[in-house]
This record gives C-alpha cells, structure tokens and sequence, in this order.
C-alpha cells in the first residue's frame, strides 16, 4: 500500500502541478459532460416519442416508384384490399389492425368546423370506416372519447348506422350523444350543355354514439388552413357504411354513364388505408420486411417511428453534433494528457529512478502514477457532472435556435399536416423539442466517469511506456 | 572474512549490430565489511562496472553472486527485491526526493520494501539521522538543505535497510573539500561500526587513497588491485 500513500503525499506536495493537471481535466471533462448529457437527452426523446407513437404502421403507395409509370401501368395499379390487409394483419407482430375505408359525403343539415371561413353550400366531411371496435385513434391517443362510448363488436358486424364526432363538431351543430344527424351521400350527374348537374341524393342518417376531441397542436389550431381541421370534421362509422356509401356511388355511376367500362367487380373494389398496431416497438422492422411480401411493389410500409425520424431535425443534428463533439473531445483528452502528464514525469525523473533504484519494481511506480492521474481525474469529473450539465442546457438552446433559424423557423413538418405521412401520434417538431430535456440522472453520472475515467486510464498509456522505458542506470549515474 | 560480494569473469558487450566490448572477464570479490574504490579514466568501463555490481545492469556473461545469491536466474521482481534488502547507493547527485522531508526520504527503503514503519524502525531512522548528524534538520524538505547535509540523507538512506553493501558513485564529486572530508569520515565511521561494505567509485585519489583497497580499471580490465595493510 505504500504507493498509494507516496501517490496521496506527492498530490498534496505538488500542488501547483496537481492543480495544473486538475484544471486541464475539468476543462476537458466540462466538454464530455455537456456532450454526454446532450446526447443523452436527444436519446430520452427519442425513446419517449417513440413509445408515445407506439408500435403502429401503415401501407402506402411509394409515389417515388410510380412517378415514370406509363399509362398502362396506371390502368392496371393494384390497391391493397381488405384480404391483403387480413393477410398482414394475420401476422404474429400484429397486436390489432383496422381497414380504415373513407368516404366523403355531404350534408346539408350540418356545418363543418373551420372558424376562417364563411357558410358554404357545400359540407363535405370525411368518414372513416372502422373496422376495431376500440377505434384504432382513440386507442393510440390520436384522440380521446369525451362522451358517449365507442362501437360495439356488433356495431362492426352488422355496419350500425351510428357515428363518433368531435366535441367541436357537435358544439357547433348543438349536436349531443343519443342525437341523429343526418349526411346526404350525393351523385352527380353532369350532361353535355349542363350548368347545373342533376343530383341523385340518398340520405343517411346516423346515431351519435360518441363524442372525441381530436389531438392537435396549439399551433396548428390557432393558424392552420383548411386541411388542418379535418380531425375536428371526420366521422368515425363501421366500416360497412363506408363500403356501403362508397358502392351505392359506383352503382350510381354505373347507370349514369354505361359506358365507362366499369364492370361488376368494380363494384365490390374497396378503398382501404389499413393501419397495423404492433405487439413490440422492436420488431417494427421484421414487420416492415414480411409486410412487403403480401403488397404490390410499389407500396411501402410506414411505420411510427418515420414520423418521429420526420419531425426530429433539429433533435438528431443536436444528438450527432454532441456525439462528434464527444468523440474529438475524448482524443483531445488522450492527447493532452498523454502530452502533459509525460512532461511531468520527465520532470519526475530523478524520483522514479529512485525509486527503481532502492528496490521498487516498475509495476508500482506505473500504479502510483496511475493513482495521481485518477485521483485527480475522479475529482475533475465530479466538479465537472454539474457544471457540464448546466453547459449542456446552455449550449442546446443555441443549437436548437440555430439549427430551427437554418431550417426558416423549424415548425411544424408541412407533410404531417397534410397526413403524408403516418403519424397517429400527431407529433411535431414542437412535441419534439419540448420533450428534450437534460437530466441530471445517475445515467449520466456512471457514463461520464465511465468515459471519463476510461479516457484517463487510455491517456496513460503513453506515460506507463515512458516508465517502463526507464533504466535507473541511465538517469542516476 | 568471507565475500559479500563476487563477480566471475564479467563480461559486457554494448550495442546490437556494432557490438562494443566494455569488460573483459572480470574476477573479483569484496569481502564483509571492506572499504574499497574503483578508479579509473572516463571510459575505462568502471561505471558500468558499477551499475552490473548493483544489479542496475546485466552482464552480457558472467555471475554475480551478492551475499551468496546468484543473480543470474533473478527475474526483474526478485532482483529489486535483493537490491532492495543488501544494497544500498549513493550517487553523486544525491537525489532526493523534493517533496518529502530528510526523514521521509531515508524511511522510503523501508516504505518500498512493504514494512510497516513502526518504533523499531523510526528508532534505527533516528539513529542514523543522529549519526549522520542530521538532527535538527530531519523535518525539512529536501530542498531545504545544504548539498552536504542532503548528500548525507542520502546515506542515511542508503543505510536505512541495513544494507550489507554500499555502492557510492562519486560520493564526493560535488562537494566541496571541507564536506568530502566529513563525508568521508562519515563513510569510515559506518564501515567501522556496522561492517558494512563501501566500494566507491571515485576520481578524486585522495578518497581513493583513504580506502583499504584500491581497483584501478582500464579498457575494461582490471589494471592494478592493491590492498592496504590494516
């Protein structure tokens, strides 16, 4: 044990080169703290936005491998149907799934919700047909039932004439649960000469089971265009009155124009955006590859995390900045310490070669060396996990407001909005950023010494040659 | 008396390709409790003759045999520890410790060696801070001493071990002729009290003169070995 005490005398004694070392580590391990405790940050967001997204996934069309199609190509396009969704929703990652049909339909009796504009003649609102009773929205927190209850199984089954709105929705039209609304599914029929079409109109009339209110962000509700009311105007109903509403259209233009070459089978085509919700976050990519087998090949699966991966910019430039910054930081340390902690030791010759020379064996002259350096390194790091947490926080906030001041401003991803990409989340790049937070957690504490004190250790390689390069002969005589 | 210490035919080599013949089968042997000194000119190889006495140097062939211990099949370990417990040095450059206090630094074999420092030892440490009259000064830094007064630390430390044999490189070479003549005194008085073995190498041939036994090297051998008559 007698290194350890030489090591502990020779820290207290030279205190002007113990200090030196201390304050060169402090600085180096302020910069390895604050990169730790960003990149940490930028990790927890990631988890956290990702479990709030869930484990959830959507079929889509890849625009991009249908953009040189020829026509034919587009004659012949095959839409995913309700038995390739069976056949992907059959598979063991697949918790539940929906069809999720739509339908646009009119209504004469009710107004939409958009406070821009003015009364109009025509109140189109989208219905989505639903195929999982629980509704797959109100399930993964797109929205939340405020009144009333969701579908039954035998809502499902037998294609109920009942309906969910929104709170908004029903404020606006003094709508309450128990209530009827009626929507007016219309044709159009336009003749050569016409100005005005002839309409064929059939009326439905749906019961209000439920009341939801869809999540949007502050932002997107306070200045967002039309298309960001929609989750305010759509409907949830059973699937077969989708299916329903949607043939009795292509029935209706089946006499109306004989001739389009529309043929029975037509009749029985539904137009599906299934929606898979997955057992396990982890196996979204083992579902994405075996999904890919029952879809023509050009679709693609969407999965949650694309939507975080979308919205999560200025995020991951923050993470794989401080993650640079942590790996030049660690070989500045190597090399600097490497550099000063030799210059000592050739100051410290004559004492080693002392030592060497009464007895003590190189191993623990290398120990005592390595002692001084990592005690010093141990109390630089602990000054170091609080100063270089409050760094951290200081610096991504500069670096979100630079990054959001290169992307003009950073709001919200316009594709989200449009639902171009699948995001039952709603997120935003706001949700994003004001889910990043830096944490002073013992994560970062084991981490930053881990690293820290690994750094050190890797920092005395260097030195450690030095002295078992050393021949007392040579330095005494 | 009996030999602490023998070399049989000593040789060395320097260098990998060009090879350079230092010692020439050297044959020697110190008995307990002698005082000797090596002389010789620069190059003459005495230096490297010192540093394969005190185990800080391997010969290229040859034995040495220190208290009746050959050193040949010593690994590193071992051979720190035999230099540990029966050699003690004095270099020229006394070589102290800074940080540490005259006391600290002749206590450090003991502290090396993995003893604990209890009242026989502090008394043996006080003993020789006495004999080598370092009283008052015990307590301070090496820095804070004369050259005279730290190369004496430096033999109380030497000493400190109980050393059977004590190699002094230059013992006197930086002192002026006043303090040589106390250091070696005080060698002399060692020698004589604890019959431990001096082998000093020296340029300085009024010291050599003053030893029982004097070893002159040239080109690597042995040039004349003449013992005094006690």
């Amino acid at each position: 044990m007698n290194f350890m005490k030489r090591a502990f005398l020779s820290l207290i004694r030279r205190k002007g080169k113990s200090l030196i070392l201390l304050i060169i580590i402090f600085i180096l391990s302020n910069v390895m703290a604050g990169s730790i405790a960003i990149g940490q940050a930028s990790r927890n967001v990631e988890t956290t936005m990702k479990q709030q997204l869930g484990a959830n996934a959507s079929v889509e069309m890849d625009w991009e491998k249908m953009q040189n199609w020829t026509e034919e190509q587009w004659q012949n396009v095959q839409y995913v149907t309700p038995a390739m969704a069976d056949q992907i929703g059959a598979l063991p990652y697949v918790k539940y799934f929906d069809y999720n049909t739509e339908a646009y339909i009119n209504s004469t009796s009710l107004k939409m919700y958009d406070p821009n504009m003015m009364d109009q003649e025509y109140n189109y609102f989208p219905l989505r047909g639903v195929n999982y009773a629980p509704v797959l929205d109100i399930a993964n927190g797109t929205a939340t039932l405020v009144e009333g209850r969701v579908f039954s199984e035998e809502d499902i089954a037998k294609a109920n004439y009942v309906v969910l709105i929104s709170d908004k929705l029903a404020e606006q039209n003094n709508v309450f649960v128990g209530d009827i609304i009626m929507l007016n599914n219309e044709f159009q029929i336009w003749k050569e000469g016409d100005v005005e079409p002839d309409k064929i109109t059939r009326d439905i009339a749906l019961e209000v089971i439920g009341i939801f209110s869809p999540k949007v962000n502050t932002n997107q509700e306070e200045n967002g265009g039309w298309i960001d009311y929609t989750p305010f105007n759509r409907m949830y109903v059973p699937n077969g009155v989708v299916n329903a509403e949607n043939r009795w259209m292509t029935e209706q233009y089946m006499i109306a124009y004989p001739d389009s070459g529309i043929t029975p089978d037509q009749l029985e085509q539904v137009y599906i955006n299934p929606v898979f919700v997955l057992n396990n976050p982890e196996e979204v990519e083992s579902f994405r590859t075996e999904a890919m087998t029952y879809l023509p090949d050009y679709y693609k699966v969407i999965v949650s995390s694309d939507a975080y991966d979308s919205v999560a910019g200025p995020i991951k430039f923050i993470g794989s900045l401080s993650n640079t910054i942590l790996y030049v930081a660690i070989g500045a340390t190597i090399l600097i310490l490497s550099l000063v902690v030799i210059l000592f030791l050739r100051d410290r010759k004559h004492e080693l070669g002392i030592y060497l020379s009464l007895g003590e064996s190189k191993s623990k002259v290398m120990a005592q060396i390595l002692i001084e350096v990592v005690a010093i390194a141990v109390l630089g790091i602990t000054l170091s996990l609080f100063t270089g947490n409050s760094i951290a926080e200081a610096t991504s906030q500069s670096m979100m407001d630079l990054r959001a001041g290169i992307e003009g401003g950073g709001s919200d991803n316009p594709m989200l909005r449009q639902n171009m990409i699948y995001n039952p989340g709603g997120i935003t790049e706001e949700d994003v950023m004001e889910a990043y937070s830096i944490q002073f957690s013992w994560d970062y504490v084991l981490i930053l010494y881990g690293v820290g004190v690994g750094t050190v250790l890797l920092s005395s390689i260097a030195p450690m040659i030095y002295i078992l390069r050393l021949k007392p002969k040579k330095i005494m005589m | 008396m009996d030999n602490i210490l023998e070399l049989k035919n000593i040789t060395k080599f320097y260098g990998d390709k060009i090879k350079t013949q230092v010692l020439f089968g050297l044959d020697l042997s110190f008995e307990r409790g002698s005082f000797n000194s090596i002389i010789g000119q620069s190059g003459s190889g005495k230096s490297t003759l010192l540093n394969i006495l005190g185990t800080l140097d391997r010969p290229t062939d040859g034995d040495i045999i220190i208290n009746g211990k050959n050193t040949k099949s010593l690994n590193a370990n071992a051979l720190s520890q035999l230099r540990n417990e029966n050699l003690g040095f004095i270099f020229q450059f006394h070589y102290l410790l800074p940080e540490f206090t005259a006391l600290e630094n002749i206590l450090m074999p003991v502290r090396i060696l993995g003893k604990k420092i209890d009242k026989e030892v502090m008394a043996r440490a006080e003993e020789l801070i006495e004999l080598v009259g370092l009283t008052k000064v015990k307590n301070n830094l090496a820095t804070q001493m004369s050259g005279g007064q730290q190369q004496r630390t430096a033999i109380a430390r030497a000493l400190m071990n109980q050393a059977a044999i004590i190699l002094a490189d230059e013992p006197t070479g930086n002192l002026d002729s006043d303090t040589t003549e106390q250091i070696y005194d005080l060698m002399r008085m060692i020698n004589k009290k604890y019959q431990t073995t001096f082998i000093i190498i020296t340029h300085d041939q009024s010291v050599a003169e003053k030893t029982d036994r004097i070893i002159e090297i040239k080109d690597g051998r042995i040039l004349m070995d003449v013992r005094k008559d006690k």
